[in-house]
């Protein structure tokens, strides 16, 4: 709080520099930047870092043990578990991405309508979005999914419709807030319509929350597609997915304990490195909090 | 809202592209299977009629307390549900006492005593709390307490009135799974709107008039922090439900969590749309009571009808 008497000389930099410093200057920042970036290039990369194809059962080598030439030995059907763990990332990535777009997107037009035409339009929007709230997420996706066959695209759909309802409420909550202000104001007097204002001018301000808010539903999204796999009807085995090798896994848990531990670190170690770049990137975009820390 | 939930869940599960009607008369024996015998069942459970007119049946019968009855298990969703709640409510209430307090102690601690190491610990466990997965943990603690060091039964659940000792051992395990992500979820919260608070100018009134640490943060900063954990808890009544699929599925806990598991992947509609209908209402109710709390820990909030 001192520093805030304090004289500060303005600064002309630009907000997003600013930020891309205040961002990095922190190492846990940092190291989870490079974490995700890592898993990134492994699932574009997966056929070269690989070691082994994930798919080739070698059943005279069933179940065994770490060596140096299956580093995390093999599962119950021969197959190698790190390049299963590396080939596991491709599912988790894109039904991350796609999913949290699907939400970000819909989301975002159903807040920005909801916040902008408060009357009829805004309390039908927003009946239909706590309806879906109140189905806990979980179980929404679960018979979404599950009805409708399983596999990439339909889980891909089903965190999607699950997730929609937080985005709509952010935007909303956003745009409410945006409207007051007074450039808003002489926006309308100039005579422009809603729609330019809706998504030249509100929209813009409300980027850095949802830059936050999709950074932090990487991790939930992950964690669905890992949960949604493992109860069997997320990724269509033999596509290989962290969540059902945990299951794979479950079987032969008492003798090769690895086989579920070592698919459940790589969920764990992705899943904390977006929620806490989420939570870096918050920090640093949010001038409340910038001035505390 | 009731109704928009009914017919919200009636829609997505009628339209969603799954035939039960196969599964079903294919059930017994193969041979049964061909196109006249599934138009049969259909007709049989009325999957022909007009959606809408599904909708109204379905929705006549459940004001009445009746959810149809279970393709698989030919019993009434009803009593289905019924017998299978005491135990995900047993386990689920257990969990929201124990997250709470646990939650809510150690995000104080780590408010209280910011910057040192104790804020560094509780803090760095939250965040590494909401990023286990559920199922992963479950199966972990099955390995490590049940088979390596054998304290705790790998599975199952005891009425805790029939024997009481092997209840509280079953329950252990499906309870810390269920508690890990809202414990973690209620320090964040607790610590960060505690901070909030304890920068306001009347906290530092409340010092200068020299009170001790305890009224302080007793009465004045737990009390003003309380709005935003309270309106967390109404959510996480949510998380909970959604853990105990996975916990439900791993320790073998006949529950609701269970059930509807099963009922999607055999495309079970009826229970399907009544555990749906359930959970959705439960829901509602928590957020409304958190309504209601919201006035009385905040008499601001009345004036301006949030």
């Amino acid at each position: 709080m001192a520093n805030r008497n304090k004289k500060q000389p303005i600064l002309h930099i630009s907000e997003s520099r600013r930020v891309f410093k205040a961002l990095f200057k922190r190492k846990i920042a940092v190291i989870s930047a490079a974490v995700i970036l890592l898993t990134i290039i492994c699932a574009v990369f997966a056929k070269w870092v690989a070691p082994y194809d994930p798919y080739t059962m070698d059943l005279t080598n069933i179940k065994a043990v770490p060596s140096w030439e299956h580093l995390l030995g093999t599962d119950a059907l021969g197959r190698d578990v790190l390049s299963r763990i590396i080939y596991g990332s491709q599912s988790a990535l894109v039904v991350a991405i796609v999913s949290v777009l699907i939400a970000a997107i819909s989301g975002i037009i159903l807040g920005l309508l909801a916040g902008y035409f408060t009357k009829v339009v805004g309390v039908i929007i927003m009946r239909f979005v706590d309806t879906l709230q109140s189905i806990p997420m979980t179980v929404l996706a679960l018979a979404i999914a599950g009805l409708s066959g399983g596999g990439l695209v339909n889980i891909v759909i089903a965190i999607g419709v699950s997730l929609t309802s937080l985005y709509a409420r952010v935007m909303r909550g956003q745009v409410l807030k945006v409207k007051q202000s007074d450039y808003i104001l002489a926006e309308k007097m100039h005579g422009a319509g809603n729609f330019r204002i809706m998504f030249l001018h509100i929209l813009p301000n409300c980027i850095p929350v949802l830059i936050v808010t999709i950074t932090m539903q990487m991790g939930s999204a992950i964690l669905m597609e890992a949960g949604l796999s493992f109860l069997g009807i997320g990724i269509t085995p033999p596509t290989p997915s962290w969540g059902s090798m945990v299951q794979d896994g479950a079987a032969v848990l008492t003798t090769r304990p690895l086989l579920t531990i070592a698919p459940g670190i790589a969920i764990f170690i992705l899943v904390y490195a977006f929620n806490t770049f989420g939570d870096a990137l918050r920090d640093a975009l949010d001038p409340r909090i910038r001035n505390r820390k | 809202m009731l109704i928009i939930l009914s017919m919200v869940i009636f829609i997505l599960v009628r339209t969603l592209p799954s035939d039960p009607m196969l599964l079903y008369v294919s059930q017994g024996s193969l041979d049964h299977l061909t196109p006249e015998d599934v138009e049969i069942a259909r007709h049989e459970w009325g999957l022909d009629l007009p959606i809408w007119q599904q909708y109204f049946n379905w929705l006549k019968d459940a004001v009445q307390g009746d959810l149809g009855t279970s393709f698989f298990f030919k019993t009434s969703v009803t009593s289905l549900i019924a017998q299978r709640l005491p135990k995900t409510l047993y386990l689920g209430i257990l969990a929201f006492i124990f997250a709470t307090i646990i939650g809510m102690l150690a995000g104080t601690v780590a408010a209280l005593r910011r910057g040192r190491w104790q804020d560094h610990l509780l803090t760095g466990l939250a965040n590494i709390g909401i990023c286990l997965p559920t199922f992963w943990v479950a199966e972990l603690l099955m390995y490590f307490f049940g088979y390596k060091l054998g304290w705790l039964p790998l599975s199952g659940f005891t009425d805790p009135f029939t024997d009481f000792g092997m209840s509280v051992k079953q329950t252990i395990m499906p309870l810390i799974c269920l508690t890990i992500f809202d414990i973690a979820g209620d320090t964040r919260q607790t610590r960060s709107s505690m901070l909030e608070v304890t920068g306001q100018d009347y906290i530092r009134t409340a010092w200068e008039k020299g009170l001790n640490e305890k009224t302080i943060v007793k009465k004045h900063i737990l009390k003003n922090a309380l709005v935003p954990i309270v309106s967390l808890k109404g959510i996480s009544f949510g998380y909970i439900v959604g853990g105990s699929v996975f916990v439900e599925t791993v320790f073998a806990i006949n529950g609701i969590g269970r059930l509807i598991t099963q009922a999607v992947i055999q495309s079970d509609y009826a229970v399907i749309q009544g555990v749906v209908l359930m959970t959705g209402v439960t829901v509602i109710i928590a957020n409304l009571i958190v309504d209601i709390l919201y006035v009385i820990l905040d008499p601001r909030i009345r004036e301006t009808g949030v």
